[in-house]
């Protein structure tokens, strides 16, 4: 197709030629095009098919509100051709349609399926049989969807920038109102972010013959130095968060004030077949014609029930399309109706279209008198006549969904036949069209005087500034909002002479074609089975219809099903009401709400290192932890043989100082802490007020005032915020610092490592000298650390705790030092191999919410008689009186099968009785080991306890003892 | 010797203390010389292109060789403590200040302070601290080492806002937080505190553990801006030529 002349608000660059592929193939354009506008420049009608029909759908809004021109561009799916711009080299294809969009299989639901698909057949089908629903999941898995995304992609291709912007005043919306506001505001000196879905400020401005005041308005607007956001929808309104969507990146904009003007929504007519290409909105119509010069089509019928379609008439004949009639709802003629007798186009006043005709466009159009519309009358006293477009203006709708979500709340207008906004939460202002003052001689004093108010919120000095000038312009705004006559119709929207037909007075098209709802395929039809079948509110029928619940979030269809519903109801459209706002207000990828994919990972300074020794690396609650070196057994196995080497940096460790240190955590601790000696480490449990294990670890006192608590990896944040809570609960003297991060810990252990520390330390390490359980200062390889002497996998060892700048230097040290004896580094998992081997529990795994340290043999770690009350103590004491009636024991098994964790324990009846909570093949030992709990009839030495897994049952016997060394030689050797 | 002495990074016998960005910043070209005890990143290979980073757009410099002490104590013996430890600094809410010898004393909270010095100074500051701090214990304060608990990055270059932004939703508008301004809060997802030292300079600092993540978030939201890692004496030069 042929471009029309320069237009004057054009966009396009006619010396500027680039192109794309749609479907594979070559679409020319010109640089500002839009892939819909150079689609449509190269003669495509069809842009997508819908979604549960698969019916064509053409270009409609070219605003992006409506899902019909829905693409993938270069992969990613869900790009609205109307709004993209088209760019050199893109690969664009089309969505929903199979093999292609001009034939479509799918399409076959639209010949037969109708009868059988009405709202929610499918909950009501593919019931029975059962065994097929695999097969159902499967068919309608590949029948729904707008689109596929790539099974891989490299994450640049999709990634999101998160951009923080803090503001005084967001202003969202750039038409009109928005600009005068933004500029209001920040003239005044109020820092100014301005968010616009278009390609550029402006709104309507831009095809209505206002670009220069637009393009002027935009510039003095960064003149005074507001921020402004194109192509960037707001999404949400969060509690004063706002999420702006921009291209790649998504603009979290955080501002002390809130304008809101979004505008209206131009709304579609429901009449059969209006779904077919050829029909479109006048401001879709005239944008193609006004920005990308374009003719919609040669011949014209304009159906409308305001004033935006006369004038549309006007700019379509001016561009070159003959207007076949001009149908207009309302009663009586408007001004305008004289200017277009004047310019040869007929008006037929109290008429709208009924029907379009054609197969794969429009070829003809149905107008019929209003009173007779939709009744089988029309086609008696109607009229029908060759076209190719039918150009729709059903009103305007205010759309208000963001402001809704920042709390306004809206209520039916009678005099305006709209659902306006009766109350603004504090901080938030509304402006032009969504405030009621869309007409050109309000917009700009409606906008400003938003703008002016919020600047004045922000600074009381600014309110006395523009008192003047605000008193000026509400009295402007006032004056036009003369209230109508008790009784009057509905009155005349703000910038129309003439009132709308009320929702009742238009026809009721019950056809099967009358689309409500683009994006779902919602016909007026299904609206009325909906209610008939008691689905009669808003609410319930949106959920049974979906109807606005598609990509447009109600922008086309809101209205109308409201209306739709009050007609079947009998109701008022303010009973009815409109539909809960909910985010996303535009479509957005998922992608986008996800950021960038760099996960959180916390590693120990040694971590570098355990990538180099070919470490398996896993995630170990927030941690990065080397899992195994490739041979965990082995590992295990030369811990009892020699020595090996463990990064414990992971445990959480906790300084508690202060004169009221012991006394905190004997408040804290099930046994006595604050009897503990300078220099000695003791285990200690941590039970809730409910006498439940939530951590263990183990207590070390440096001085009289200072003690060193470790805790496990992945309980360290809940410790250090319970000692934190009681600590403020409590107010002891005690300073409480988290120094996890700060040190590197590893753990030497095996019977050669006090001579391998020997060559490393200053310290004395003989065994009198440093005993089981013991803490000491000195250096190790230099590095000043503290010592423990404690162990959790069973044999001679000793934790070093040390600055963590010298992770991999003490690290490489130690195994230097022990290479003469083999030392070998391991990971977490032979550690949960040695620790199983001597019965520590791991809390988490083999207790949980419910585990007391009685049932989980730790009552020895339970002094009930100390003099203080801890927490838990109560709880615990009462557990006492009334034995579990489970317990946690080890038990053994013969070596070939290692039970699942999670696996039932049997009583004598076949009963599941506990669960298996740890297991691993020892070969150390020569067979499997495990822990689980059992009941406590069953938790004696030799019991013999059935284990059910998967099908499988196996005896195994139950052990109390640890299994390794049980009375703890090696760890005091 | 202090019951706390092993929290201190002050190695004997010529082991290096390295930041958890040292790899990171290896992988990125930097050039390491020991500093203070301290393997640092000072340089990169093309002074220009740092240049151009720190003057014109954005750069990030690895700081975590930084000394820094957490100071507890009653919120009255705190700011007596400070006092006394900084040679007169007196403590705000949500504002560091900043003794004579450089060093920042940021308030965390009414009890709590974290003072950051230059490695050079660490040995001075660490002792005038726990002089200051070492009173009877019924009016008891701790100095806690927590130099190896914090990773620190400057971001500097007039971007450097506009970098922060893209991790962090510290508002940094310096009508609201100017020099001194001290934010503890989110930082890259996790918990952290927001020094802004110059106009175009903002010290983040998260737990050492996160180093390395922290560095890979900003190295990535960088990159999107032109910027990328500086060495320590481009930093130092820098501030020269801005007369800092």
């Amino acid at each position: 197709m042929a471009r029309l002349p320069p237009q004057p608000a054009e966009r396009i660059e006619r010396e500027r030629e680039i192109s794309f592929t749609f479907d594979g193939r070559v679409v020319r354009a010109f640089e500002g095009d839009t892939i819909g506008s150079a689609l449509f420049a190269a003669g495509r009608r069809t842009f997508s098919r819908s979604f549960k029909y698969h019916r064509r759908r053409g270009l409609l809004c070219c605003s992006g509100s409506c899902p019909n021109c829905l693409v993938a561009v270069d992969g990613a799916p869900g790009a609205r051709a109307c709004t993209e711009p088209a760019r050199d080299g893109i690969s664009v294809k089309h969505l929903n349609a199979t093999p292609s969009l001009e034939l479509d299989v799918m399409s076959l639901t639209d010949a037969v399926g109708g009868p059988f698909t009405p709202p929610g057949f499918y909950y009501r089908t593919f019931m029975r049989p059962r065994r097929l629903w695999p097969l159902y999941e499967w068919v309608l898995r590949h029948a729904a969807g707008l689109g596929r995304l790539e099974r891989s992609r490299s994450e640049r291709a999709w990634r999101t920038e998160y951009r923080r912007r803090h503001a005084d005043v967001l202003v969202v919306g750039g038409g009109h109102a928005g600009l005068a506001a933004a500029i209001a505001a920040a003239e005044l000196g109020a820092d100014v972010v301005l968010a616009d879905e278009g390609r550029e400020p402006g709104g309507r401005l831009l095809w209505e013959g206002g670009h220069e005041l637009a393009r002027a308005l935009a510039e003095r607007a960064r003149a005074a130095g507001v921020e402004v956001l194109r192509s960037a929808p707001a999404l949400a309104h969060f509690d004063g968060l706002v999420p702006v969507w921009q291209g790649d990146t998504l603009h979290q904009v955080r501002a002390r004030l809130h304008v809101y003007a979004t505008g209206a929504i131009e709304q579609p007519l429901v009449f059969e077949r209006n779904d077919l290409p050829g029909v479109m909105l006048s401001g879709g119509a005239r944008r193609l014609a006004a920005l990308y010069a374009l003719r919609p089509g040669e011949r014209a019928v304009i159906a409308t029930t305001c004033d935006r379609g006369l004038a549309a008439a006007l700019a379509l004949q001016e561009a070159g399309v003959e207007i076949a009639a001009v149908a207009d709802a309302r009663g009586a003629p408007s001004a305008a109706v004289a200017e277009l007798e004047a310019r040869g186009i007929e008006t037929l006043q109290g008429w709208t279209v009924t029907a379009a005709h054609g197969r794969r466009a429009v070829t003809r159009a149905t107008l019929a008198p209003l009173a007779s519309a939709g009744a089988r009358a029309a086609e008696a006293s109607g009229r029908t006549l060759e076209c190719d477009l039918i150009v729709v203006s059903g009103g305007d709708a205010p759309a208000s969904a963001l402001v809704a979500q920042a709390g306004a709340r809206a209520a039916y207008d009678g005099a305006s036949g709209q659902f306006v906004l009766a109350e603004l939460p504090r901080g938030v202002f509304a402006a032009g069209e969504l405030a009621g003052d869309g007409a050109p001689e309000r917009v700009a004093a409606s906008g400003e005087l938003a703008g002016l108010e919020a600047a004045a919120a922000l600074d009381a000095s600014l309110a006395d500034v523009s008192r003047e000038r605000m008193s000026l312009l509400r009295e402007q705004l006032a004056s036009a909002h003369e209230p109508a006559p008790a009784g009057a119709a509905p009155a005349a929207r703000a910038h129309d002479e003439l009132p709308a037909p009320a929702h009742d007075e238009l026809p009721a098209p019950n056809g099967a074609r009358a689309f409500v709802c683009y994006c779902e395929d919602v016909t007026a039809k299904d609206i009325g089975r909906g209610v008939r079948e008691g689905y009669d509110s808003i609410e319930l029928c949106k959920r049974f219809t979906t109807v606005t619940m598609g990509p447009c979030q109600g922008r086309m269809c809101q209205r109308s099903s409201v209306g739709l519903i009050a007609r079947e109801t009998g109701q008022e459209l303010d009973a009815v009401g409109t539909p809960t706002a909910r985010p996303p207000w535009a479509a957005v990828p998922l992608g986008v709400l996800a950021g960038r994919p760099i996960e959180p990972a916390k590693r120990s300074s040694i971590h570098g290192r355990h990538r180099e020794l070919g470490a398996r690396v896993q995630w170990a609650g927030d941690w990065r932890r080397a899992y195994d070196y490739g041979d965990p057994e082995g590992e295990a196995l030369a811990v009892h043989a020699s020595a090996g080497l463990i990064d414990v940096s992971t445990l959480g460790k906790l300084l508690v100082r202060g004169p009221d240190a012991g006394e905190f955590l004997d408040r804290l601790y099930t046994n006595r802490i604050s009897t503990l000696k300078p220099g000695r480490v003791r285990y200690g449990v941590l039970t809730s007020d409910a006498g439940r294990i939530i951590d263990d670890g183990t207590i070390g006192r440096l001085d009289e005032a200072t003690f060193y608590v470790t805790t496990t990896s992945s309980g360290a944040g809940a410790v250090e915020q319970w000692f934190s809570w009681w600590l403020a609960d409590w107010g002891l003297g005690v300073h409480l610092s988290d120094v996890t991060q700060a040190l590197a810990a590893v753990n030497l252990a095996g019977p050669r490592s006090r001579a391998i520390l020997s060559r490393l330390t200053d310290l004395d390490c003989a065994p009198e000298a440093f005993t089981y359980l013991d803490a000491r200062q000195g250096r190790v390889a230099g590095v000043g650390a503290l010592l423990l002497r404690i162990g959790f996998v069973g044999e001679l060892g000793y934790e070093i705790h040390f600055p963590a700048a010298y992770g991999e230097h003490v690290w490489d040290a130690i195994l230097a030092a022990g290479e003469p004896e083999e030392i070998r580094p391991f990971g977490l998992e032979p550690q949960r191999i040695l620790r199983l081997q001597k019965q520590h529990i791991l809390v988490g795994q083999d207790t949980d919410s419910e585990s007391t340290p009685l049932g989980a043999a730790l009552g020895w770690a339970v002094k009930l008689d100390k003099d203080e009350d801890f927490i838990g103590k109560w709880a615990l004491a009462h557990t006492a009186e009334h034995p579990a009636p489970s317990a946690l024991v080890g038990f053994t098994l013969p070596d070939g099968f290692v039970p699942t964790e999670g696996a039932v324990v049997l009583d004598g009846s076949g009963a599941v009785a506990g669960q298996v909570t740890s297991a691993r093949r020892s070969r150390q030992l020569g067979c499997v080991i495990g822990m689980a709990w059992v009941p406590a009839a069953l938790a004696g030495d030799g019991a013999s306890v059935t284990i059910a897994d998967n099908g499988t049952r196996v005896s195994a016997s139950v052990v109390t003892e640890p299994f390794h060394d049980p009375a703890g030689e090696l760890l005091r050797s | 010797m202090s019951a706390l002495a092993f929290l201190t990074p002050d190695a004997v016998g010529g082991a290096p203390a390295r930041s958890p960005m040292h790899r990171l910043a290896s992988a990125a070209g930097a050039r390491a010389r020991e500093r203070d005890g301290w393997q640092i990143a000072s340089g990169y290979p093309d002074p220009g292109v740092e240049r151009a980073r720190l003057g014109e757009g954005v750069a990030f410099v690895d700081r975590s060789s930084l000394c820094k002490l957490e100071l507890h104590a009653g919120a009255p013996e705190l700011r007596g403590v400070v006092a006394q430890a900084s040679g007169g600094v007196r403590l705000e809410p949500r504002a560091a200040a900043r003794s004579s010898d450089g060093t920042w004393w940021c308030p965390v909270t009414p009890s709590r302070v974290l003072a950051l010095a230059e490695p050079g100074r660490a040995a001075t500051v660490r002792a005038a601290a726990l002089a200051a701090a070492g009173g009877p214990l019924e009016v008891y304060a701790t100095v806690v080492d927590v130099t190896c608990g914090l990773a620190a990055l400057t971001l500097a270059g007039p971007l450097a806002a506009e970098l922060l932004a893209r991790f962090c939703a510290i508002d940094v508008r310096p009508e609201i937080t100017p020099v001194g301004g001290f934010r503890p809060g989110s930082i890259a997802r996790t918990p952290g505190y927001l020094l802004r030292e110059r106009e175009d300079e903002l010290l983040v600092l998260v737990g050492w553990a996160l180093g390395e993540y922290l560095w890979t978030v900003v190295a990535d939201a960088a990159e999107r801006l032109g910027g990328g890692p500086v060495g320590a004496d481009a930093l130092a030069e820098h501030r020269e030529r801005a007369g800092a």
